[in-house]
């Protein structure tokens, strides 16, 4: 299970480009491991540990980069909107810079 | 466990479903929700194989309708799809809806008007969108199968079925699924992006029956909400200057700015321009000209999943001289669009 740390989100992409080089539209957030249910915790893991090499984005679908710190190291990765679980997805929120 | 309606990996549900530590109603949804998801992933995976098959084949789709069924559905704000069925959505009390249904028979038209095409597949597939998706959400796609839009968040967007380009965009997706199968990553990902661009502005100009000089170019102009318009954004894109201050997400303009690993929206910033430049240089209506040449690139090419940029605008310089032979100032248009993104 993930250690009780911090999850950074960034959403990406969208019909809008969202965090694209030079956009003025940003997406991010962040959740307390300890704040996931058991089921969207085991999910994250399995996103973590899973083989992502067929996470084909959809057009205009938003991509997730997530961050988690375990440990002293810290890990990132980059998933489509559909392998992300609600309570994720639902920690960022849209602004304009 | 609340219906959460995203499509995780079958393995992840499989465990949780397993999972004698969860409570008995975690882990029959989870079994639920993996017997659906994996449903729908081979639905979506037959369907694209059965695409490229019929294709490489050479064999045309039976023709399922003289012209498309346009159907619309309501997600409630939830996440499930397709959501509830919106009976008479033309006549609809819920104006997304009417508009869903009247933009979408549109582009049909548009399609079938101007490049004699009957939907999506080219053989009358029926056209599905799902509106009122998510809370607040920010975004429309196509899904594979159908499209789906969010209202926006009031702030930086508005309705997303606002916007007819939009509309446009997103069949187009579609449409570039049943032809082309351009992949969504590299130069593939950004030709993918910039057809739905470029036919979502032709569908938006041919509404309003504007000329190359009237129209706008703008992708998104209609969604832009009033925290964007009050800092001075006007839209997503400007396919006539991708680059300029007053869009949310401007594009690089030269293909040689383009590196691996970029966003589709932005790659195809110079596919853009130089799609906008032909319909300058050419002049008269998009639709009519340059329009059909892209057109004809995506008809005629065959699957071409990884196709670069470099090998679409080969295509567009050889089929502007063998479509406008009496004309040779098209082929020069389209060459000199071309060389200005520096392809």
């Amino acid at each position: 299970m993930a250690n009780q740390n911090h999850v950074r989100i960034e959403r990406l992409g969208g019909f809008a480009g969202f965090g694209q080089p030079g956009s003025h539209l940003k997406s991010k957030g962040e959740i307390l491991t300890s704040d996931l249910s058991d089921a969207d915790l085991s999910a994250l893991d399995s996103l973590f540990d899973g083989d992502l090499s067929k996470d084909e984005p959809l057009p205009d679908s938003f991509r997730y980069r997530i961050t988690r710190k375990s440990g002293s190291s810290e890990q990132t990765i980059e998933v489509s909107e559909h392998n992300v679980p609600l309570s994720l997805k639902n920690a960022v929120k849209d602004t304009l810079e | 466990m609340s219906c959460t309606c995203f499509i995780v990996p079958s393995d992840v549900l499989e465990r949780l479903a397993a999972d004698p530590e969860l409570a008995a109603d975690l882990r029959r949804t989870a079994l639920e929700t993996a017997t659906i998801s994996d449903q729908i992933r081979k639905v979506r995976d037959e369907a694209n194989a059965l695409t490229g098959v019929t294709m490489a084949l050479g064999l045309a789709p039976a023709t399922v309708a003289l012209a498309p069924v346009v159907t619309v559905f309501d997600c409630k704000h939830q996440q499930t799809l397709p959501g509830t069925p919106v009976p008479n959505p033309g006549s609809s009390n819920d104006s997304t809806a009417e508009r869903t249904f009247k933009e979408t028979t549109a582009v049909a038209k548009f399609y079938k008007d101007v490049f004699n095409r009957n939907s999506i597949d080219d053989a009358g597939m029926t056209m599905l969108s799902s509106m009122h998706f998510g809370l607040d959400y920010n975004n429309a796609m196509w899904n594979g199968s159908q499209m789906i839009y969010g209202d926006g968040d009031n702030k930086i967007f508005i309705d997303f079925t606002k916007a007819d380009d939009v509309v446009g965009h997103e069949l187009t997706h579609g449409v570039t699924q049943h032809t082309l199968q351009l992949i969504y990553s590299g130069d593939a990902g950004g030709l993918n992006e910039s057809m739905s661009d470029c036919f979502g502005s032709m569908f938006r100009q041919w509404r309003a029956n504007q000329d190359v000089n009237q129209a706008d170019w703008l992708i998104g102009h209609d969604i832009m909400g009033p925290v964007a318009t009050s800092k001075g954004f006007d839209c997503l894109r400007d396919m006539a200057n991708p680059a300029a201050a007053h869009c949310l997400a401007p594009q690089p303009t030269k293909y040689s700015q383009i590196t691996p690993g970029m966003d589709p929206h932005y790659s195809s910033g110079p596919p853009n321009l130089a799609f906008y430049l032909a319909c300058k240089k050419v002049g008269g209506l998009s639709w009519e000209k340059v329009g059909q040449i892209w057109y004809r690139v995506l008809i005629t090419a065959g699957p071409s999943p990884n196709m670069t940029m470099s090998a679409f605008a080969k295509k567009t310089r050889q089929l502007a001289i063998s479509m406008f032979e009496p004309e040779p100032t098209v082929a020069a248009g389209v060459d000199h669009a071309w060389q200005q993104v520096g392809l």
